[in-house]
């Protein structure tokens, strides 16, 4: 993050500091078409540069994501409206759930939450081709997470 | 998984709990689609007035692509560890509010900027979901 926060500046997040962000959480919203409608949905991820990866079960997404170019945001803020921010990636998504190549097996062994029991577990690769991000405000650092709540990234290679 | 035994409960919510979380928080996202490219997702802060959900905007892109067009409007709360908490997804039409439709309203934008339009979302379709679970794992519950 940089340090030359102004308050009432809006600034622009520099590419190293949403690929910090994107890898640093676990849960954002996807954003896609249904018909001629937009639906946003709060979903997990992990994040392996470029790409988010999500775990779904079946439903609507599944008819809908595929092949279509989608949104990722994570975002957070004050809830008195002194600071935010907001990270943005947006590509193509891809229905990785039967795919036999070995990138898309090693991103199926990322620890994204797992599904309940019975249901076929759909996975989902969005590439990401455009990051963009925005901060306002004096945004506090964030806590260190748990360490049963890390995300294993980078862990599975091909 | 070994830890299947927790099967998260998911709760339909009806509209006019939907509202009151509406009217309980200040900060959503909206997604406008973007003819030939993915959809934006932008938070912002907004109130509910009424039914209607309103934000403010600048004059740029962003407003031009919301204009008359279906949008629909995301909150949420979700604990991260715990992978507990509702969503509520609002679809409707966005237009700019006229100023007899926007000047009772105590609404400042947080972000700095003008942002001189007043946005009013129209909601035509309100969902809501609410996951618990009856452990706490903390790898549970892909689908929020």
């Amino acid at each position: 993050m940089t340090d030359d926060a102004v308050p009432n500046h809006l600034q622009v997040l520099s590419d190293s500091d949403c690929l910090e962000i994107l890898a640093r959480h676990k849960f954002g919203r996807l954003g896609f078409m249904a018909g001629e409608w937009t639906v946003i949905l709060p979903v997990n991820y992990v994040f392996e540069e470029p790409t988010i990866v999500v775990r779904t079960g079946p439903g609507a997404k599944m008819d809908e994501i595929p092949l279509t170019m989608v949104a990722f945001e994570v975002d957070d803020a004050d809830p008195a409206g002194a600071w935010g921010w907001s990270v943005l990636a947006q590509g193509p998504a891809f229905d990785i759930s039967d795919s036999i190549d070995e990138y898309s097996d090693a991103l199926r062994h990322l620890q994204v939450a797992p599904q309940a029991p019975g249901d076929k577990p759909n996975w989902l690769k969005i590439t990401a081709r455009c990051i963009s991000g925005r901060r306002f405000g004096d945004v506090p650092p964030e806590p260190d997470q748990p360490e049963d709540d890390r995300r294993s990234a980078g862990v599975v290679r091909p | 998984m070994s830890h299947a035994v927790d099967v998260p409960s998911i709760e339909e919510l009806g509209r006019d709990e939907c509202l009151r979380l509406l009217r309980d928080h200040s900060v959503g996202r909206f997604a406008v689609a973007t003819p030939g490219a993915a959809p934006l997702v932008i938070p912002v802060n907004y109130v509910l007035d009424g039914e209607v959900v309103v934000f403010r905007s600048g004059s740029g892109s962003k407003l031009r692509s919301l204009r008359g067009m279906p949008v629909s409007f995301e909150l949420d709360d979700i604990d991260g560890v715990r992978h507990t908490g509702w969503s509520v997804l609002v679809r409707g039409m966005a237009y700019e509010a006229t100023r007899w439709e926007s000047e009772h309203l105590d609404l400042e934008a947080w972000a700095p900027g003008d942002k001189d339009h007043f946005i009013r979302i129209v909601p035509d379709v309100i969902t809501g979901r609410r996951i618990q679970h009856a452990d706490t794992f903390p790898d549970l519950g892909g689908y929020l």
